[in-house]
């Protein structure tokens, strides 16, 4: 698979089964079908790593992050038609990561990251009720995931591509400062995710409702306060070539 | 154009004088924190003084860290969605003299940067940019602080004139 033309072609075709209406068969179907896609992009961006062809790798890196990002939009709305809200918003997360990721400066996928962005933002707001998001502010030093220097020191750029991996800053040194409650957070799955009323209650904020699963983990979570939030971890949700939170996310966490 | 709204700034060689520093011949960036400083050991700088430098440097413009050693600094990070947040940047009499047309090529290389950057965002209307520029003129040291979307840069370089 080398013919990017085509690669193009296949992803732009996969925005007809994006639509919470489509059957759950037929999103397993697609997720399997783009498993395979992204299989076979991600072994010719490799082959043009090897040959140290950079515009061809970046190129690659580019429609696999699409792929990835369309991959985890199939999996939000099995998440959702599974019931599992909590699991679909970080899914869609993802999604939204992905496909900015995918922008790269020589516009070599055409319009297409630019329409699913539009798109997985788009899907935030009609499909989830809106958040509370919350920030971690702290102090840091870092270096870079391409040459492992201190990042003031090399030429790397976070958030560029070179050869076929995204530079992004590895901490290598934390002190956290404080948490605070933004509207427009660099992490958007660092969000509250119940509110509690009592003791013994625990609502999940996409749900409305208490359920077994929030019941054990609310009460832990409620000795902190009444609002639970959420922070996953950064690395568990790993990017293709590890490209950057960033613009708001800054860093990632060695 | 309407001139950009300054207020006035401490007195950058003092300060430097009392943390055994001495301003260098250049575009000089410093600290966030730089007005408190008691030492050069609580230096904190914005979370993307790197880029600054890197950007600057490609650029073959001259800049200088706090320190002209090899030292990295922390950098305090917020993560709240802002496309940059720029350090303080501090332009001397001397570097505007011999070069008066350094402020905006500083901020011109960086708006371009952030113009490419947010080009395909979804949200670039709502990203912002948070820029702090000392500039000294007849009067002292004033400062012009920046915050806002991407495209209001090219107005704050104008206003800086």
């Amino acid at each position: 698979m080398d013919d990017i033309g085509y690669v193009i072609k296949l992803l732009a075709g996969q925005r007809y089964y994006l639509y919470i209406t489509r059957d759950i068969r037929v999103f397993e179907a697609q997720e399997a079908r783009l498993n395979k896609l992204k299989f076979g992009i991600e072994s010719t961006k490799n082959m043009f790593i090897a040959e140290l062809n950079e515009e061809k790798a970046n190129l690659w890196l580019a429609a696999e992050n699409l792929c990835t990002g369309i991959i985890h939009c199939i999996q939000m709305f099995l998440d959702l038609k599974r019931n599992k809200p909590d699991s679909a918003w970080n899914r869609l997360v993802e999604a939204q990561n992905h496909a900015s990721w995918s922008c790269d400066k020589n516009d070599h996928l055409n319009s297409l990251p630019y329409e699913y962005t539009t798109y997985f933002e788009d899907l935030e707001k009609n499909l989830f009720p809106p958040q509370q998001f919350n920030s971690i502010s702290f102090l840091a030093k870092t270096k870079c995931s391409i040459c492992n220097s201190p990042m003031s020191e090399c030429d790397h750029i976070r958030g560029n591509a070179y050869m076929g991996r995204h530079c992004i800053e590895i901490i290598t040194e934390f002190i956290p400062l404080h948490v605070a409650i933004v509207d427009r957070p660099g992490d958007k799955k660092c969000r509250d995710t119940h509110y509690g009323t009592s003791k013994d209650k625990m609502i999940n904020i996409m749900t409305l409702v208490e359920d077994p699963a929030d019941r054990s983990a609310g009460r832990e979570m409620q000795r902190a306060g009444s609002i639970c939030c959420m922070y996953p971890q950064s690395a568990a949700a790993s990017p293709v070539g590890a490209p950057p939170l960033l613009p708001g996310q800054r860093a990632q966490q060695e | 154009m309407k001139p950009v709204p300054t207020k006035a700034y401490i007195d950058v060689e003092r300060k430097a004088d009392e943390l055994g520093l001495s301003v260098p011949d250049a575009v000089w960036i410093v600290p966030t924190n730089f007005e408190r400083m008691k030492s050069v050991g609580e230096a904190m700088y914005d979370a993307d003084y790197d880029l600054v430098v890197k950007l600057l440097r490609s650029a073959s413009l001259p800049y200088s860290l706090l320190k002209s050693t090899n030292r990295t600094y922390p950098k305090l990070v917020q993560q709240s969605f802002e496309l940059a947040a720029l350090p303080l940047l501090i332009f001397t009499r001397d570097v505007l003299e011999s070069r008066p047309e350094i402020i905006s090529r500083v901020l011109c290389i960086l708006l371009d940067h952030f113009r490419d950057r947010s080009r395909n965002d979804p949200g670039k209307d709502k990203n912002s940019v948070k820029c702090h520029i000392v500039k000294e003129d007849e009067e002292g040291y004033v400062r012009a602080d920046y915050e806002g979307p991407v495209e209001g840069l090219k107005d704050f370089i104008e206003g800086l004139k």
